[in-house]
């Protein structure tokens, strides 16, 4: 179960600016949802809030009937460890090799070191990458870099996957990659909860939402019947 | 369902997990230092040099404290009265030292006594025989060991009230001197000892500061991943552990080294007061002592860095 709520969430920054006002939506477990929106509407300020990394000025968010915005900063940390997360720069530690960039959500969970072998072996196969994991981030493009990132994303069989910009640094043909792996988490149970700008994503997908003047709109689509289920990471 | 349990379904991996994200932790930091050997080298030679200072001091003011010790076991003093006093009121004086209870023993030497001892050291015979014996009767007493300086004091000012008496010499002058001398190593240790303590801090403050500079961008990926402060923290205290207990073991090497080169000169430093100690070094306690005191100031350093700087570093919460 992964239920996201969001009630009446608003935000206002000091400026007194409201990039936000009476949110109220939910999110169904295991789904792909996109929220869409020009630069500014507040897409990414919604994500932050998602991840418990800035407060809503107003409103609850739920997760799985929890208040994540009274949670303490260790809860929060908690919460977070059931969350994945994608940003549109890959975040990756270039210093570090692909194995070990992805074992990162394991190691703080401190699993062992053969369940961490075990687990990033599957998550690189996933998102095709398996032949680079003793690379180091700078030899891979930036494409393969964003894979790198949702597999390290999904390492820790997050409950929910929220994503910001996820395609923001790419060409059609890749950013479709990316959103067809997107597309296999729900059999992984998984809720995605993907920001982009690019509307062109979202064709054919069932859960859209465009933020506009700081309501959340549900956005009808026809909807595409899909897609093969993936393997378990 | 609460809250608590809740968190705890979300993050059921966590359980039993402790020892291995710990250990993990050590590794991350080991590796640290291997990467910077350099550094990480630099860092010990400061700490072993800031630490062995005050543990010279220590082991300096240690063994005068042995040798005054020592030397104090045949503390004494030698009363002489005045040429012509009475064998009665000499012997009045000699019950009286007698019977206190610091006095370990008493030996009266008379003016015959001391003019045929003299005769025989000098070899002044038919000088003196011609003259009138210049040389006074004598107490020559020992003081019990441990005996604090007031007691003796306090002997000695009622011995200067009898008439009789001409003047004291007290041996033990230069003792007394040695024991001031202690109290202000013994000062100065503590004082140095302070001021390096901090300096090891300061030290692991500072190297420790630029190890989490030089991992912010992994900082900011493991706090979105769910990494609590104290996950953060870690490797950081770990390296700040691991610099003061190898600055711990530098320091302890130096000391060695510097007793070793200067144990002859100080043996025979120590013979011409009259003492036949053997210089102390440190033991496995004390060495020990020592290297947990740097390996404790490592941890303080780090520990304060650790908290400062990750909290200061908030903002790495972002997500752009």
């Amino acid at each position: 179960m992964s239920k996201v709520v969001l009630e009446s969430v608003g935000k206002t920054f000091e400026n007194n600016f409201e990039v936000l006002r009476e949110i109220s939506v939910t999110f169904d477990q295991e789904s792909v949802n996109f929220i869409i929106g020009r630069s500014g509407a507040g897409k990414t300020t919604l994500i932050k809030i998602l991840l418990g990394l800035t407060p809503p000025t107003k409103g609850r968010v739920l997760f799985n009937e929890i208040d994540i915005t009274a949670l303490s900063r260790t809860e929060i940390a908690r919460y977070r460890r059931s969350v994945g997360i994608v940003l549109q720069d890959p975040s990756l530690i270039p210093n570090r090799t692909i194995f070990d960039n992805v074992a990162m959500p394991l190691w703080v969970r401190g699993l062992r070191s053969k369940d961490i072998r075990h687990r990033v072996d599957r998550c690189l196969n996933v998102v095709g990458l398996d032949a680079v994991r003793d690379f180091y981030p700078v030899r891979l493009s930036t494409g393969e870099q964003q894979r790198v990132s949702i597999a390290r994303a999904i390492a820790h069989r997050p409950k929910l996957l929220v994503a910001d910009e996820p395609t923001g640094n790419m060409d059609n043909q890749l950013s479709l990659e990316v959103r067809s792996l997107f597309d296999m988490f729900p059999e992984l149970g998984t809720t995605v909860i993907v920001a982009t700008h690019e509307p062109e994503l979202t064709e054919h997908m069932r859960h859209v939402f465009e933020l506009k003047d700081g309501t959340l709109l549900r956005v009808a689509r026809q909807v595409r019947e899909a897609d093969s289920p993936a393997p378990s990471p | 369902m609460n809250e608590q349990t809740f968190l705890k379904q979300m993050d059921p991996e966590s359980r039993g997990s402790n020892l291995r994200i710990r250990a993990h932790s050590l590794l991350e930091s080991v590796q640290h230092l291997s990467r910077h050997a350099l550094v990480t080298l630099f860092v010990w030679l400061l700490i072993g040099v800031a630490l062995s200072l005050p543990v010279g001091f220590w082991l300096v003011q240690h063994n005068i404290h042995l040798l005054a010790e020592q030397l104090h076991d045949d503390t004494g003093f030698t009363v002489y009265f005045v040429p012509g006093s009475s064998k009665e009121t000499i012997e009045d004086v000699q019950a009286y030292v007698a019977q206190s209870t610091v006095v370990q023993s008493v030996e009266f030497t008379s003016a015959e006594q001391a003019l045929e001892e003299f005769q025989l050291v000098t070899g002044y015979d038919q000088e003196l025989v011609a003259l009138d014996n210049p040389l006074p009767a004598s107490l020559s007493v020992v003081i019990q060991q441990d005996t604090p300086t007031t007691e003796v004091e306090s002997l000695l000012d009622s011995l200067r009230s009898y008439a009789i008496v001409d003047g004291i010499d007290f041996d033990t002058e230069w003792i007394r001197n040695l024991n001031a001398i202690h109290q202000v190593v013994s000062t100065l240790m503590w004082i140095v000892g302070a001021l390096f303590g901090f300096g090891v801090v300061f030290v692991t403050f500072a190297s420790v500061r630029i190890a989490i500079e030089s991992r912010f961008r992994e900082l900011r990926v493991l706090s979105l991943l769910g990494a609590s402060d104290r996950y953060l923290r870690r490797p950081f205290i770990y390296c700040g552990i691991l610099y003061g207990f190898g600055g711990g073991v530098v320091a302890t090497a130096i000391v060695y080294g510097a007793l070793f080169v200067i144990r002859d000169p100080l043996n025979l430093l120590v013979q011409n007061f009259g003492g036949t100690i053997h210089i102390v070094s440190l033991d496995y306690f004390s060495a020990s002592v020592e290297i947990g005191i740097g390996t404790f100031l490592g941890y303080l350093g780090a520990l304060f860095v650790s908290i400062w700087e990750i909290q200061k570093r908030r903002t790495f919460e972002s997500i752009h």
